[in-house]
């Protein structure tokens, strides 16, 4: 449905994407990455936003740059704007079925189809300054697919939502997914698309790093050492405790008043399970918990470390 | 049938309150300089209506409410979309850009010569009473402004589809140019003139001329007259630039990207 080759796009001396080649199929796909690694440059692209600077980007078959017939058939719904607020949801989604293409004569109906869809009947005509960020995006899906396409673009829809709002997003998008569509959703939160599609493409520095199966990625990024930080009033005598476990591979104090203790492991979820137990066991008073690692940028530089020091090899 | 609806759309969102506070504005600024400077002027009652309308109109209707409201509400027609990214919604649908554009156009065109033309309403009634609208300069006035608000109108929205800061770039050569220069270009020699579309409209309604031009321009103490500028090519360059200025810029709507440069990764 969606094919890439060689594309590139510049801002003047910046680069957006960097020689892309890829192909997105039906169901749902997750464009990953962190801030300014290319995501919205893509789906700009994908949109029909912006044109390749060298290289091709195809939708259904066609060039979409200002190109009505693609249109028809995708949707798209961008990251949060404040242009709409003075209008209901109702309105908002009216509007842009007219801009859709929709014949007049069924827009009322079909937009009280897609707000029941999205489950915003009874806030449909309420003003969309009033409403929450899950609100919102749902309001947004409506008017993506309000026209009915195949194809639906969605830039960081998960973005600030709290678990109950993604929750209902996430399902939305299944729901699109099971009826066929084509839907790319673009993200920056590994954990947060990781329940909504097996299928990524991973993007950094504006290419692509890794396209497919999530899982076979996510065993390559478990493979190097995972790190943990933990701050603790008994920092030293948790880290003798913490090197006894086997599947720790080191446990550094940081200095000079050691109340942090840095582990690296290679069996995260492992630490994770067991690690409260031994806490409570000997009476640790932990203050804070936290893994740098979990965030995509830290994936991405040992993705990318691991590629240059192969291809050094 | 949703060409209307989109048409509606614009022009509720042109009378919102906010915009309208503009308008508010523009009428009543030069309503209130035309009472104080009826007050505060020695033998105000000496002076004949006329003068006094002449110069309100040649320089607030015509150079400063008609350029600002152009200039505002013309640039604002892409670039507020811009500003709020509510952009992507509109180059991601199939309605083609030209005609989403022009519809917004034809919204802004007749909300701007509404207030222009209230304005013009508002002072004639203040300088000449009741009578007003019988006399000639306003009814005169009221017959141009369309014209003034399409030519500038079409002239801000080609500079809005093609520049990153219309509104500055449209109010720099709106009362830089248009407005100042024009005053100076008035008595200037020969035909320098005719590089001021405010000077064609002054061909079109002899009594926009400033009356002062030869005490502010000393400048071009010359023996050489202005050229003057024949009716039938003040309505000729005034119908071109409308038709290449709104042509161009759903031209460059249709065809340019329109992508905020932060918005880009």
């Amino acid at each position: 449905m969606i094919v890439l080759e060689h594309a590139s796009r510049w801002y003047g001396q910046v680069i957006g994407i960097n020689d892309v080649s890829c192909r997105i199929m039906p169901g749902i796909t997750a464009l990953l990455g962190p801030n300014g690694a290319g995501k919205s440059t893509l789906i700009k692209l994908i949109t029909g936003q912006l044109r390749p600077s060298t290289g091709t980007v195809t939708v259904l078959g066609e060039a979409p740059f200002a190109n009505p017939r693609v249109f028809r058939r995708l949707g798209y719904c961008p990251e949060l704007e404040r242009g709409c607020d003075d209008m209901t949801g109702r309105y908002f989604v009216t509007l842009l079925a007219h801009m859709g293409g929709l014949p007049s004569a069924s827009i009322p109906q079909r937009v009280s189809e897609v707000i029941e869809f999205v489950g915003m009947t009874e806030n449909a005509d309420r003003k969309i300054g009033g409403y929450s960020k899950g609100m919102r995006q749902r309001i947004k899906i409506a008017q993506g697919v309000v026209h009915d396409p195949d194809v639906l673009v969605l830039d960081e829809p998960l973005n600030g939502l709290d678990p109950i709002g993604r929750r209902e997003v996430t399902g939305l998008l299944t729901g699109l997914a099971d009826k066929g569509k084509c839907v790319v959703v673009s993200s920056h939160i590994l954990y947060e698309v990781e329940h909504l599609t097996r299928n990524i493409l991973l993007m950094n520095h504006g290419r692509l790093l890794a396209q497919g199966d999530i899982y076979t990625i996510r065993s390559l990024i478990d493979a190097h050492p995972h790190r943990i930080a933990i701050r603790s009033k008994h920092a030293r005598a948790l880290a003798i405790h913490l090197l006894n476990l086997p599947y720790v591979l080191s446990a550094r104090l940081d200095a000079p008043d050691a109340t942090q203790v840095e582990v690296e492991t290679r069996s995260p979820d492992t630490f994770y399970s067991q690690f409260p137990d031994m806490v409570l066991e000997h009476g640790f008073d932990i203050t804070s918990f936290e893994s740098p690692d979990n965030n995509l940028e830290s994936v991405f530089k040992y993705l990318v470390n691991e590629s240059g020091t192969k291809a050094t090899q | 049938m949703s060409d209307l609806y989109l048409f509606q759309n614009a022009l509720k969102d042109l009378l919102r309150p906010r915009r309208l506070l503009l308008a508010l504005f523009l009428i009543a600024t030069p309503t209130l300089l035309v009472i104080l400077w009826r007050m505060t002027l020695k033998h105000a009652d000496a002076i004949p209506p006329d003068s006094i309308y002449n110069e309100v109109s040649g320089r607030i209707i015509f150079g400063f409410i008609l350029v600002l409201l152009s200039v505002v509400f013309s640039t604002s027609v892409i670039s507020q979309e811009i500003e709020n990214k509510t952009v992507s919604y509109l180059l991601t649908r199939p309605l083609p850009r030209w005609r989403f554009l022009l519809l917004k156009f034809i919204a802004v065109f007749l909300v701007t010569t509404a207030i222009a033309e209230i304005a013009v309403i508002v002072i004639a009634q203040i300088i000449y009473g009741s009578s007003g609208l019988g006399q000639a300069g306003p009814r005169q006035d009221m017959a141009l402004l369309p014209l003034g608000v399409l030519t500038f109108g079409s002239l801000f929205l080609m500079i809005a589809s093609l520049l990153n800061r219309p509104l500055i770039l449209g109010l720099m050569y709106g009362f830089g140019w248009e407005s100042v220069m024009s005053i100076f270009a008035a008595s200037a020699p020969g035909s320098f003139n005719h590089l001021f579309l405010i000077s064609y409209f002054r061909a079109l309604a002899p009594h926009l001329m400033p009356s002062d031009e030869g005490g502010s321009l000393q400048l071009f103490n010359s023996n050489l007259p202005p050229t003057p500028i024949p009716i039938w090519l003040a309505w000729t360059v005034l119908s071109s630039v409308c038709v290449l200025c709104l042509g161009g810029a759903l031209y460059f709507f249709s065809t340019r990207e329109y992508v905020p440069r932060d918005d880009a990764e």
